[in-house]
């Protein structure tokens, strides 16, 4: 067995052989010369030498000394000037070769990740298998003599290998899709520690070590320890794991341990401090992290790692193997910021929504991404694909991804409304949710609303914006309702009540007209009668308003289609004096109202007077609810028969049963 | 003792009843809420007014609280009864002594035990701390202090009410009272010349964070 040592003292001799050869053919034969004896090696497509110089006999200077990857033919070490120093070989084979130093200056190595290694480390393996055999061929060949074997039988002691240092070379990482990284400024030095064949790379400041150790078998062992990082963890990753990288973009101080044993098997433990990440639609980086992560095989786990962003810190682990991959993530305490709304798949729909900083989060999420083999198979894709499409976009697609959690959540201030003139302030809204099937649904949530509660519950659909919620409001005060608008007008003034509502709604975020639903509100225990469209009324029909002192109380049942507000029923009631009306609002602007006006008590003799009454005026209300237009329609003539009128009196007939030729006439068109 | 300063009450034409605002806040158009905000808890304190009625049959002066308590973290938040204190005293040397909890409702459900606020929940209460001793006027000023456990943490709070003068802007006594059933006008728990009768949840069909607790016990002879 050929010991590593003299395999690399092997080929430090041959090229040191063949440079004093040519030195002493002149340089004009030294090129060509060179050419011949890596070709004879068997390097020919690993090693390649621009220019040679002999300066002195014991000097050569070689140019442009490339070093190309055996399975790609690209140059993944360039080095643009490398001296030679050696003695002259002397009778007695090996052994009579002393080289004394390798010195190169400038350059680069390409750390280049492909699907099976890196381009560089797979070239140094490659020489170093290739003078192996070239050497044991030789010796072979050759016999005891010319190996240095001595007369016993036994080898000579291996010759010392110079020293190899190669200056200021630049360190070039890439990898497929993700841009260069480069280490500029490093070191690198190769050396025998017994039998394993070190490569030593300082990188520049502020300074890091890369250690490859090679053995007779190939790549044993990467150290890397305080190494400046961008993308570059990836590179060690199991396969699919530079996607990791090209989606979080990582970058920090990289230490870590990798080994491959015998059998070819990887372990590697680490941990990326200082890190900083920056995931796709996360509108924020997270920093000053530490990922203490472990890669087995082909599996890699990242645990407990730290991740601080403005505000507060991720707790989350990783596991991912060929199929699978499980995240979690875990917040505690830390302060709401208004962009994690982005961070929802529908979050960028919500115009009507709006969330000021500040508040409290709290959140648990668990997310698994498993493939099956079968269906893998089926696509003609390999397993570990399971990345493919990046992590955000394999979290929106469903399917094979099934994200579930709970979480809490304190808002010190939301403003709601479709314009920023029209909005309203809800101040600490506090609820909770849970994520399950795609789903996000939101448990009873409330905020403190204009003095009163504001209540939400539903369910949000993540991947259609399909979104159902029942609402409620609970004692609101009319009036700083009316102030939130901004509404200071003096015909609001003394709008005053107490504000009471629900409301069951369904649609999808961005489409106002999926939207459908129902509800009512209510207003009591205040001043109505200043409200423009009831004020506008009551001018109209010249009526007194009634007293601000009385208690006044508004019932309204609505449905909800599309941009449009049915007013199915709406009732004011005072003392002495009720509107009815129906009608519908567009776009929360536009009002088309019919309104009846009863100026009766109630009671017996009130509901036979308000019959009557309602048969001779009504009041079309229409233009916008701040400029509302009112127009009387005086006399709508008693055109029901009587026979109409004591089936409503008695009770005997509804009014739908009144025939066609009964109905009223319809109302005039407004001038 | 209580009819009796009821009946002195009406002699004189003072009100039965006292509305209060938090000290040193603005009285606004609606009753203003007292707030104690921290990591741990949102709590709105509002104060219904001291007012004599009835409980059991027995006249008795009444401090009624209203608080909505948020809590924002993980972990109950609980209030102990025992932990909640009403002092009336309306100078240093009072001899009174200060007032526990007799009665904890929220929404329909009476509390019988601690007050717990789930997490991430908001919750309202309706508070009840009655007087039959030697509770004569209506107080001036009402101190509230409270304790409550949120995990290992202890949260202490109080909150400092002063009674409302009849000629300030905004003063709600002068009000009418709002319909019976809702029973609040801009905020205050049925203001208006009457006095309070028996104390009881009275039956609603809707749903709200604070229901009614009175019926019009008689109409005030001012």
């Amino acid at each position: 067995m050929v010991t590593l040592l003299r395999l690399v003292a092997g080929v430090v001799a041959v090229v040191c052989l063949a440079l004093a050869g040519a030195w002493l053919a002149a340089d004009l034969y030294a090129p060509s010369f060179v050419d011949h004896q890596l070709s004879e090696m068997g390097l020919a497509s690993s090693l390649s030498v621009g220019a040679v110089n002999l300066p002195r006999p014991d000097v050569a200077r070689a140019r442009d000394v490339d070093m190309r990857d055996p399975r790609t033919g690209d140059v993944v070490a360039h080095v643009d000037d490398v001296e030679f120093r050696y003695a002259l070989p002397g009778a007695g084979g090996w052994s009579g070769v002393r080289p004394m130093s390798i010195v190169g200056r400038g350059g680069r190595v390409r750390f280049s990740r492909d699907e099976d290694d890196l381009g560089f480390v797979r070239a140094i393996a490659h020489v170093i298998d290739t003078v192996e055999t070239w050497v044991e061929e030789r010796a072979e060949a050759a016999g005891p003599a010319e190996t240095g074997a001595a007369e016993g039988g036994e080898a000579a002691a291996p010759p010392e290998l110079p020293s190899i240092e190669f200056r200021e070379i630049e360190v070039v990482l890439q990898m497929p899709g993700l841009p260069l990284d480069t280490l500029p400024g490093c070191d690198v030095s190769v050396y025998l520690k017994g039998e394993d064949t070190h490569v030593e790379i300082h990188t520049g400041p502020p300074g890091g070590i890369v250690l490859l150790v090679f053995s007779s078998q190939g790549l044993k062992q990467i150290r890397v320890l305080d190494v400046p990082v961008e993308p570059c963890f990836a590179l060690f990753l199991p396969e699919g794991g530079e996607l990791l990288a090209s989606e979080l973009r990582p970058s920090g101080v990289l230490q870590f341990d990798l080994e491959r044993d015998a059998d070819g098997h990887l372990h590697a433990e680490g941990h990326l401090d200082e890190a900083t990440l920056r995931p796709p639609r996360v509108p924020f980086p997270l920093e000053r992290s530490s990922l203490p992560f472990e890669i087995d095989g082909s599996r890699f786990s990242l645990k407990d790692a730290r991740l601080r962003f403005d505000g507060g810190e991720v707790l989350t682990s990783v596991d991912h193997e060929p199929g699978s991959l499980v995240l979690t993530l875990d917040v505690v305490d830390a302060r709401f910021r208004a962009d994690f709304l982005d961070l929802f798949p529908q979050g960028h729909s919500l115009s009507w929504l709006r969330c000021e900083d500040g508040g409290n989060l709290e959140l648990h999420l668990r997310i698994e991404q498993r493939q099956a083999q079968g269906e893998a198979a089926a696509q003609g894709e390999p397993p570990v694909q399971v990345l493919e499409g990046a992590i955000a976009r394999g979290l929106e697609g469903g399917g094979e991804t099934t994200v579930r959690g709970w979480g809490g959540v304190l808002l010190h201030r939301v403003w709601i409304g479709p314009t920023p003139e029209s909005e309203v302030a809800v101040d600490e809204v506090v609820g909770s949710f849970e994520i399950r099937d795609g789903e996000l649904v939101l448990r009873e949530t409330s905020g403190l609303f204009a003095e009163g509660v504001l209540r939400l519950r539903g369910r949000l659909d993540q991947a259609t914006g399909d979104l159902q919620f029942n609402g409620s409001v609970f004692d609101a005060d009319l009036a700083r309702i009316r102030r939130a608008f901004g509404d200071s007008s003096d015909t609001s003034r003394g709008v005053t009540g107490w504000l009471e509502g629900s409301v069951v709604y369904s649609g999808r975020i961005g489409e106002p007209s999926a939207a459908h639903g129902q509800g009512q509100l209510s207003v009591r225990g205040g001043n109505l009668w200043n409200v423009k469209i009831f004020d506008a009324v009551v001018r109209a029909l010249s009526l007194k308003k009634p007293g601000a002192s009385e208690s006044h109380r508004l019932e309204v049942q609505f449905d909800i289609e599309g941009d449009q507000l049915d007013i199915n029923d709406l009732r004011l009631d005072s003392e002495f004096l009720s509107l009815y009306g129906t009608g519908r609002v567009r776009h929360l602007r536009d009002v088309d109202i019919d309104i009846t006006p009863i100026t009766v008590p109630l009671g017996p003799l009130g509901q036979l007077i308000e019959y009557v009454e309602a048969q001779l005026v009504k009041v079309e209300v229409r233009g916008t609810v701040t400029e509302p237009k009112v127009e009387v329609i005086p006399i709508k003539v008693v055109t029901r028969p009587v026979g109409a009128f004591w089936g409503w009196l008695t009770g005997l007939f509804s009014s739908d049963e009144v025939s066609p030729e009964e109905q009223p006439a319809p109302t005039p068109a407004p001038p | 003792m209580a009819l009796a300063s009821l009946s002195l009450g009406a002699c004189t034409l003072a009100p039965p009843r006292g509305y209060y605002v938090p000290a040193g806040m603005e009285l606004g158009p609606s009753l203003v809420a007292y707030r104690e905000q921290s990591d741990d808890a949102v709590i709105d304190v509002r104060c219904q007014g001291a007012y004599f009625d009835e409980v059991d049959g027995e006249e008795v002066l009444t401090v009624h609280l209203q608080l909505d308590v948020a809590r924002p973290r993980s972990g109950d938040l609980s209030f102990s009864p025992e932990a909640f204190e009403v002092d009336l005293a309306s100078a240093p040397g009072d001899p009174r002594a200060a007032l526990h909890l007799s009665e904890a409702w929220s929404k329909r459900e009476h509390i019988a035990g601690p007050l717990v606020v789930s997490p991430w929940t908001r919750r309202p209460f309706d508070l009840f701390f009655d007087a039959s001793g030697d509770y004569e006027t209506i107080p001036d000023r009402v101190l509230v202090r409270w304790s409550a456990q949120a995990g290992g943490q202890t949260l202490d709070g109080q909150a400092l009410f002063r009674r409302i003068r009849n000629d300030e802007p905004f003063a709600p006594s002068p009000e009418p009272i709002a319909d019976v059933a809702f029973g609040m006008r801009n905020g205050y728990y049925m203001p208006g010349a009457i006095r309070l009768g028996d104390r009881a949840l009275r039956p609603s069909t809707e749903e709200r964070m604070h229901y009614i607790f009175h019926e019009p016990g008689g109409w005030w002879p001012w």
